[in-house]
């Protein structure tokens, strides 16, 4: 008669199904009457489970720059001169559709137009010996690299979009305007950033070995989406403090006094 | 596997982003393998070291292997490497768990609520360097006893032991406080 | 910079439109006070026993609010309210809709201007309103405005200020994080952090003189940073059009970033710390000034990298048009 010790050290062959046929017999018989070792067999199995979900983690966005350029100096000699990184993110510019009523939300809709850097999908397919659970975000760490800064603005300027298209509605409702000053510098300034992305972009493109360009490439698109970001925050934190109905904050003040 | 053979060729040839390519497609996997092996500090060099020599030896790939299989074999080694070398020793690797504490007469029924990934990552990290390779390997890749036992240079007894101490150390780790009384170091 | 919350950015919709439009109500254009010739002012006081080290967190939409520390262990809030109107019924309406909400609870206390919902442009008035606060030195403070500049000084509690548009002025304080502006100038003098300091603007200038901070990060898009007399562990200081001028001591395994797009970079380290230099421009110059010297230095187009003194610190200066001088005192 086997004890629970002896089982339980099985448990974990019993749990992958790994025992001969009498074995599994057996333990799973002992198991019907046994609430300590059923636990602990229930245990194994969530952890095992578990194990199984634990996923694909996707690397910082810097560590390919380091290959790449690593490759590159590798490469030097009778190979064939690598590539510009920035030809394989499939750059598309294209025009942000704005289509915002007219006067009052200016600030909102440069004239100019806004370039927008979309970048092909991101490819995983699964080619492991049991499908990979999906890719973990929350795992991911900051972006360094010019795709994932550009990724990032990506994603700012979809929001801003959409926040834009929502606006448009509620400004016919409402007819109101900003500050003409703060509209004109904001798009004042989105214009001089999408400039010098341009310019960036240009370099590089002509000279894709150059370092500086690139560098300054990720520092402009980082900036507007720093900006696009402040902007934004600034003005959703003032938003949220002034909500409420201001005939109650009448009555606070009346109480206070 | 016709892809697989494609890709590699491209690479060899150096065509422009295929090696990129190669690396969108299979990093993650592979870094979440590192991640769980050396542990997140070493695993973006180790990352890097991988994928060089990934581009180095894609002359010796035939296609006999998925393209994804012959590159985790390959992330797998350089990961035990590191931690050999790391170690210092050949024998560190295999860094047994002692028996964990006898379980019976300790509370009935499952002591793990709902396990969370990130607890089970951060247990994981705490397991000793051969242990935790072994439930690496077994449990969250999938590979069978007899090729880990390979990989890592230990008889298949060996494997399956380690893995099931690792499983009780997780459990325990993870799991409710147990009433002192059955707690041993 | 973290992803934006995506709640937050769906929050933003209504966010924008609804600060926008307190700001248009807001415009205290003096131009337009021909519109609006009757004025009505109010003036209140309210004491806030907050205690030596209570919080507060003022938020405006126009008008300017000045902050300063002084005796005893209340929080004084002067407010005027200043209400033009079409007529004088109007300039009344406005006084009347326009009010300061003050919320005390333990030694917290929100005040906030509140102005009623459905505001739109062609409302017959227009509010300012002015806060003077006395607070003890140890406050915590936060400074919001839509439109008024923001003055902080002798504050040595956490300190933050956001300004839409406005000037935003800090001097003599201990715990700055953070001080923005989106149109108008930032100006810290004698400011200290213990962790980290963020000041930036997207149209106007900055100027940080004799700051002390674990980290420093200064971002303006159209304007100049100047950073006189900068003490820390790492500096990110960043220009898009405008020059970025930096000088202080540098922090042995400090890193100190500063780029600018189209504008000049100048850096002058100050002090017995010497520094690993890299310099990297697409189109500008690098010029080291005056007596300064590298060492195991290596110079190509558009770059230049080299050791001075003893390579305690490391400089990094990127521009893509404007030129880079590097010099040390």
């Amino acid at each position: 008669m086997r004890t629970c010790s002896d089982i339980q050290r099985d448990l974990s062959r019993y749990v992958d199904d790994d025992l001969p046929p009498d074995e599994q017999a057996a333990i799973a018989q002992h198991l019907a009457s046994c609430e300590v070792c059923r636990g602990i067999e229930a245990d194994l199995r969530q952890i095992r489970a578990r194990a199984r979900t634990l996923g694909p983690v996707p690397p910082p966005g810097h560590l390919w720059s380091n290959i790449a350029d690593r490759l590159r100096t590798e490469n030097v000699g009778a190979r064939s001169p690598v590539q510009n990184p920035f030809r394989s993110s499939k750059l598309e510019v294209r025009s942000w559709p704005m289509s915002l009523s007219r006067g009052s939300w200016a600030w909102l809709g440069p004239a100019a137009t806004l370039v927008v850097i979309t970048l092909g999908a991101y490819v995983v397919p699964s080619l492991s010996r049991r499908a990979p659970a999906a890719a973990t975000p929350d795992n991911a760490t900051p972006a360094v690299s010019v795709q994932d800064v550009a990724d990032e603005l990506d994603q700012a300027l979809a929001h801003y979009e959409r926040a834009v298209a929502g606006l448009e509605t509620i400004a016919r409702a409402d007819g109101a305007s900003m500050d003409p000053a703060v509209s004109a510098a904001l798009q004042t300034n989105l214009t001089a950033i999408d400039r010098a992305i341009a310019e960036s972009r240009t370099a590089l493109i002509d000279q894709p070995q150059s370092a500086s360009a690139r560098a300054s490439l990720t520092d402009v698109l980082r900036q507007k989406v720093d900006v696009l970001q402040t902007t934004v925050a600034l003005v959703n934190d003032l938003r949220r403090e002034h909500e409420d109905d201001a005939a109650e904050a009448a009555k606070k003040l009346g109480k206070q006094s | 596997m016709h892809t697989d053979l494609a890709l590699a060729e491209r690479c060899r040839a150096n065509a422009p982003d295929a090696f990129e390519e190669l690396y969108r497609a299979h990093a993650p996997r592979l870094f979440g393998l590192a991640c769980r092996l050396v542990g997140r500090a070493d695993a973006e060099d180790l990352l890097q070291e991988i994928f060089l020599a990934a581009h180095r030896r894609l002359g010796s790939y035939r296609g006999e292997a998925a393209l994804g299989t012959w590159l985790f074999r390959l992330a797998t080694n350089c990961c035990l490497d590191h931690l050999r070398s790391r170690a210092g020793r050949r024998a560190a690797l295999t860094d047994e768990l002692d028996d964990e504490p006898d379980a019976a007469g300790s509370q009935a029924g499952p002591i793990l609520g709902v396990v969370d990934r990130l607890d089970l990552e951060r247990a994981l990290a705490g397991l000793p360097a051969g242990a935790r390779a072994v439930f690496v390997l077994h449990d969250v890749e999938g590979f069978e006893h007899h090729e880990i036992a390979e990989l890592l240079g230990v008889a298949e007894g060996t494997s399956k032991s380690q893995l099931h101490r690792a499983r009780l150390r997780l459990r325990r780790v993870l799991g409710r406080p147990a009433p002192a009384a059955t707690e041993t170091a | 910079m973290t992803r934006m919350d995506r709640t937050r950015w769906i929050r933003l919709t209504t966010a924008i439109v609804t600060a926008a439009a307190l700001a248009g109500v807001a415009t205290a254009a003096t131009a337009q006070d021909r519109n609006y010739p009757a004025l009505r002012t109010d003036r209140q006081t309210r004491t806030l026993a907050l205690g030596a080290t209570g919080s507060l967190d003022l938020s405006n939409v126009s008008g300017d609010i000045t902050v300063t520390a002084g005796p005893g262990t209340s929080v004084v809030v002067d407010v005027t309210r200043e209400s033009r109107g079409r007529t004088e019924a109007d300039a009344a309406q406005g006084l009347q809709d326009v009010q300061v909400a003050i919320d005390t609870q333990g030694d917290h206390a929100t005040v906030e201007t509140r102005y009623p919902k459905n505001q739109h442009s062609q409302s017959p008035y227009r509010v300012s309103t002015i806060y003077h606060v006395t607070a003890p030195a140890g406050t915590r403070v936060k400074a919001t405005s839509v439109s008024g500049n923001v003055s902080v000084s002798h504050v040595k509690g956490d300190l933050e200020v956001q300004v839409v548009s406005g000037d935003v002025t800090v001097s003599d304080a201990a715990r700055l994080t953070n001080a923005r502006t989106i149109s108008g100038t930032v100006r810290l003098s004698d400011v200290t952090s213990d962790a980290a300091l963020s000041v930036s603007a997207v149209s106007g200038n900055v100027t940080l003189e004799r700051v002390k901070a674990a980290r420093v990060s200064a971002d303006v898009v159209s304007g100049d940073v100047r950073a006189n007399d900068v003490t820390c562990g790492s500096a990110t200081v960043k220009s898009l059009s405008g020059t970025v001028d930096y000088t202080g001591p540098l922090t042995r395994g400090g890193r100190y970033e500063l780029t600018s797009h189209s504008g000049n970079v100048t850096f002058t380290a100050v002090g017995p710390v010497g520094f690993a230099l890299d310099a990297l421009t697409f189109s500008g110059s690098i010029q080291p000034v005056g007596s300064l010297t590298l060492t195991s230095q290596m110079a190509r187009r558009g770059s230049l990298l080299g050791t001075v003194g003893d390579g305690g610190a490391t400089v990094a200066i990127r521009t893509f048009s404007g030129d880079a001088r590097i010099a040390r005192r």
